[in-house]
């Protein structure tokens, strides 16, 4: 009996006191709980670089500097002083269209693409996801050449007599465009799972129960994406409470975002104190608009139905009604027409054709001859691309941030890796925890965790460093790896691991001959996104590089404020062209795997 | 079948009044070689207080071709991840030629697994997944590559050693995992619902061919399926399960004709079953009225219990007034003979098999007999 435990658990079990014992000895050994260590270096990454950083800035933003205890002062001074005041106000509203516009304009292109063949989906797709990619700044850049005094908009008006072509940028309108233009490719990305995920058999059962289109698409199609689609809007307006590039590059006098005051007060002023209460107060308005999305629309989908089930179904049932009588009133040539039918493929080409035409636009400009960006340009030399091939400046930022993005991409890749790898074949409320760890970084804005960072690492020596930047960057990563790990773990058939097991395979064997070969494209994709990720972001690398260390993004940042020069241009050819031949390269793993060949 | 030892989970013993006898066989087994390849002992599963499996013992001979049967839920998948070791048991043991097995690994145990839906490394050309066993235990190249043509020509695949499993059709998929277990020689082969995703005709197919290398290689087979027709025919015996236990393992003869369980006879083939308690007459009381008992059972009066009747031994008269009477509800053509759903007094449904020629139709009278000896008789079982 003793020679085998399991038997020896099972009879201790009636004796009480013992039976705890053995349960307890079951529990470790069933593997539930060593399952969940590949969680754990993860899990204590965010601890560290992320949770402990903010309940600092936290405790410095309720905390005088003076000394004098517990404070609310900042916050009060917040709310005292009217410009201040303004600033939030303008931040919430300036968010809100973005969000508004993100959505609604993302949603028919959600809608087309769902409808579209896998294959082609994915094309149209590389055509939303390259600008995705494509920094951040100079998908700025490109309109304030476009929309400049000496730019081609500008000229055309003059050309056409029309007044006001020199007064096109840096007002509200402009800032919530090119916010706009920034945020509507991740509103559609993140909104796309929630349309492809719609059986379409349903809209096809619908059908032949007699439904009308507008019946089908309002009390059908709409109810069913509307979860997906709203968590995406709430994503878009995080981002755009912490935006404070495209405000500064583009924004007017008076449209102050908090990003770019928190700048200010640490940047010019020193301010801690004060910068803190403005970074709780982003996280505190982000915390407001999750909890409200998911009372709404129950993100997690864990309440009973009939609770929100009701109003939505309530909302659509009349918004079916408006729209079919709506319908009538359309003349019957269009109906026949089948209008209604192509919408989404119209307004989505108008909208990929706006994504990607001012990225395209500004190309020609690197190859200019005149010393200024002036329109129309005179073509063809590559002065400016040697120019910048000669800096030291340049190629100098240029290696820091490959430098920063192997790492960030190695170690986000190593951490996500592995918890992606337990929590993927784990289910029930754990593992939904675990997911939502990792996803939290996205719901805090970049320039909060820059700011509560720079602490963490100013009492280690290490601002200004490559590490510094790289960690901080990895945690920007990790969400971004971890999503595409998770859904190519997922896809894996662990039953293979059972084959190779069955078939003679140890443990490594299986691992190195079956699963990694396997999920390798996957692996290759998830790095290759968090190099771009880490490429192109600029908020951190101004806190934590503290002004000395420069990668390109902020070498960028320095020239653009100084002057909008076609050497400027050139280096967001040379960033364009790295980001999208990085991109395919992503691409092409991803569809490798997909259609499962040997490669 | 000599020496089988057949046991369900409510007759066995638990596990302290069952080790004396665990340690004869044991000592009996690891004396002399055993003639079982595998036996099993107690062996159970549970998650938490999900029962998926109840206590187990059960033995296969050497060569034999055992099928679990059951619907799904039955426990018979379990089972066979127990015996596969890709699963731990809660208890009891496992032994293979007559060693303990119970803690050792699915690579430790010589034994040869094809999943459900074929688990063909997707990464891998045809020929390198039959080769992947051999690479692992290091062989050499060209004893790889001979053993791998050998497997892949005894499933009918020559000339597919360069296609990617993503190339073939279910059946061919099949056919290369059976391939992969059979070029390293195991001496137990176990397959779960490997058939269950093709069609009836490749089904067939495969069916006598699974037969045939059985015969040829005398390797021991432990087949999963729900479908009773494919047990049937494939069988030397069928283990038949339901609800995590073991109802009866049997020849598929004795499963058929002689049923231990109400749920054996409902799950083998067609029956009617009649519930009834025992007479002193020695015949059985029933809803329909008194039936005969057959010769030889010498049942005591009181006993509760169920008559099974097959639809082969019902005989069906329109022109005589003995026997049940009743009306034909309906009739279905099945070439040789039609089976009649035939409505009894009291709405009891009896199903007849009766000769193409009768002609019967819907709502014409008639009347049931059949001979004493040919019915079944299930007492109840008191838990």
């Amino acid at each position: 009996m003793a020679a085998n435990p399991e038997m020896a658990g099972m009879a201790a079990r009636d004796t009480g006191k013992d039976g705890r014992l053995a349960g307890a000895v079951r529990f470790i050994r069933s593997r539930n709980v060593l399952s969940a260590l590949p969680v754990l270096p993860g899990f204590l990454f965010l601890v560290v670089f992320l949770v402990i950083p903010l309940v600092q800035t936290v405790w410095s933003s309720v905390h005088d500097p003076a000394g004098s205890g517990f404070s609310f002062s900042a916050f009060g001074h917040l709310f005292a002083v009217p410009a201040y005041r303004g600033v939030l106000w303008t931040t919430l509203s300036v968010a809100l269209w973005c969000t508004v516009l993100s959505a609604g304009l993302g949603y028919p292109v959600a809608v087309w693409l769902a409808t579209l063949s896998e294959k082609t989906r994915r094309r149209a797709l590389f055509l939303i996801m390259a600008p995705f990619w494509t920094s951040v700044l100079v998908r700025n850049f490109a309109w304030l050449i476009l929309l400049g005094r000496h730019g081609p908009v500008a000229a055309l008006m003059r050309f056409l007599n029309i007044p006001g072509g020199d007064a096109l940028l840096f007002n509200r309108a402009i800032l919530i465009i090119a916010m706009v233009y920034v945020l509507l490719p991740m509103s559609i990305i993140a909104m796309l799972p929630a349309h492809t995920s719609i059986s379409r058999e349903l809209l096809s059962a619908a059908r032949t129960m007699g439904a009308r289109r507008a019946d089908i698409f309002w009390r059908i199609y709409f109810p069913l994406s509307l979860r997906g689609s709203a968590a995406a809007a709430l994503l878009v307006f995080l981002t755009a409470l912490g935006f404070f590039i495209t405000p500064t590059l583009l924004g007017g006098r008076h449209d102050v975002l908090l990003g770019e005051l928190i700048i200010l007060q640490i940047d010019r002023l020193q301010n801690w104190h004060f910068g803190s209460a403005l970074a709780v107060v982003i996280v505190l308005a982000g915390g407001i608009a999750i909890a409200l999305t998911d009372w709404f629309f129950d993100l997690a989908g864990t309440r009973p139905r009939r609770g929100s089930g009701g109003r939505s179904v309530a909302v659509s049932g009349l918004l079916a009604r408006l729209s079919v009588s709506a319908g009538r009133a359309v003349p019957g040539f269009l109906r026949s027409g089948g209008w209604e039918a192509r919408l989404p493929g119209l307004c989505s080409w108008s909208i990929i054709v706006f994504l990607a035409a001012p990225l395209l636009a500004i190309v020609p400009m690197a190859f200019t001859r005149d010393p200024f960006l002036t329109f129309p340009p005179h073509l063809g030399t590559f002065h400016w691309f040697l120019q910048y091939l000669r800096d030291p400046l340049w190629i100098s930022a240029t290696f820091t941030s490959v430098r920063v993005g192997l790492g960030a991409a190695a170690l986000s890749v190593v951490l996500s890796g592995l918890a992606a790898f337990s929590i993927a074949r784990a289910d029930g409320r754990l593992a939904s925890l675990g997911i939502l760890a990792f996803m939290v970084p996205l719901a805090v804005p970049p320039i909060v965790i820059a700011l509560a960072q720079f602490s963490l690492f100013a009492r280690f020596s290490m601002i200004a460093t490559d590490s510094a930047i790289m960690l901080g960057h990895t945690l920007l990563c990790m969400p971004v790896v971890f999503t595409i790990l998770l859904a190519g773990f997922r896809s894996y058939d662990w039953q293979l691991n059972q084959a190779a097991a069955t078939l003679g395979a140890r443990g490594s064997q299986i691992l190195t001959r079956i699963l990694l070969p396997i999920i390798r494209p996957v692996l290759v994709a998830g790095a290759v996104a968090a190099f771009l990720t880490s490429f192109d972001e600029l908020t951190m690398a101004l806190f934590l590089g503290g002004g000395l260390k420069t990668t390109l993004p902020k070498q960028m940042w320095d020239a653009v404020l100084l002057e909008v020069s076609p050497l400027l241009v050139a280096v967001s050819v040379v960033v364009m062209t790295v980001v999208t031949l990085l991109f395919l390269v992503m691409e092409r793993a991803l569809t490798r795997r997909r259609a499962g060949g040997p490669g | 079948m000599i020496g089988a030892n057949v046991s369900d989970s409510r007759t066995s013993p638990g596990p302290a009044s069952e080790s004396p006898m665990n340690d004869r066989l044991q000592n009996s087994m690891t004396a002399v070689s055993s003639p079982f390849k595998l036996s099993i002992r107690g062996l159970y599963k549970a998650y938490g207080d999900a029962v998926a499996l109840e206590r187990v013992t059960m033995d296969v001979l050497t060569g034999e071709f055992v099928t679990l049967l059951g619907p799904s839920g039955s426990g018979k998948s379990t089972l066979l991840q127990l015996i596969c070791g890709l699963v731990p048991p809660s208890g009891g043991r496992l032994f293979i030629d007559g060693a303990d097995r119970t803690q050792a690994s699915a690579a430790e145990r010589d034994i040869g697994v094809v999943f459900q839906n074929y688990a063909l490394f997707p990464h891998l050309t045809v020929g390198e997944n039959v080769a992947f066993p051999l690479r692992i235990r290091g062989l050499e190249r060209s004893v790889i590559l001979r053993r791998m043509e050998a497997a892949l020509g005894m499933v009918g695949l020559t000339g597919y050693t360069e296609r990617m499993p993503s190339e073939l059709s279910g059946g061919q998929q099949q056919r290369v995992a059976l391939a992969r277990c059979l070029v390293y020689q195991p001496s137990l082969i176990l397959m779960d619902e490997s058939f269950s995703a093709l069609d009836r005709n490749r089904r067939l197919v495969l069916q006598d061919e699974v037969r045939r290398i059985h015969r040829e290689t005398g390797t021991t087979f432990i087949f999963v399926t729900h479908d009773q027709e494919e047990a049937m025919t494939m069988s030397d015996r069928i283990c038949l399960m339901n609800r995590g236990r073991v109802e009866q393992f049997d020849t598929p003869r004795a499963l058929y004709d002689t049923p231990r369980t109400v749920f054996a006879a409902d799950f083998i083939g067609t029956s009617t079953i009649l519930q009834g308690v025992v007479r002193p007459g020695g015949r059985l009381a029933t809803p329909v009225g008194d039936l005969p008992l057959p010769d030889g059972s010498s049942v005591s009066a009181g006993t509760k219990g169920a008559l099974v009747l097959r639809p082969e031994h019902l005989r069906l008269h329109t022109d005589d007034e003995t026997g049940l009477r009743g009306v034909v509800e309906d009739v279905t053509f099945g070439g040789a003979e039609q089976r009649v759903r035939f409505r009894l007094g009291n709405d009891q449904k009896i199903v007849v098999q009766v000769p193409a020629t009768l002609a019967l139709s819907a709502g014409q009278a008639a009347t049931v007999r059949w001979n004493a000896g040919d019915g079944h008789f299930i007492p109840d079982q008191e838990a």
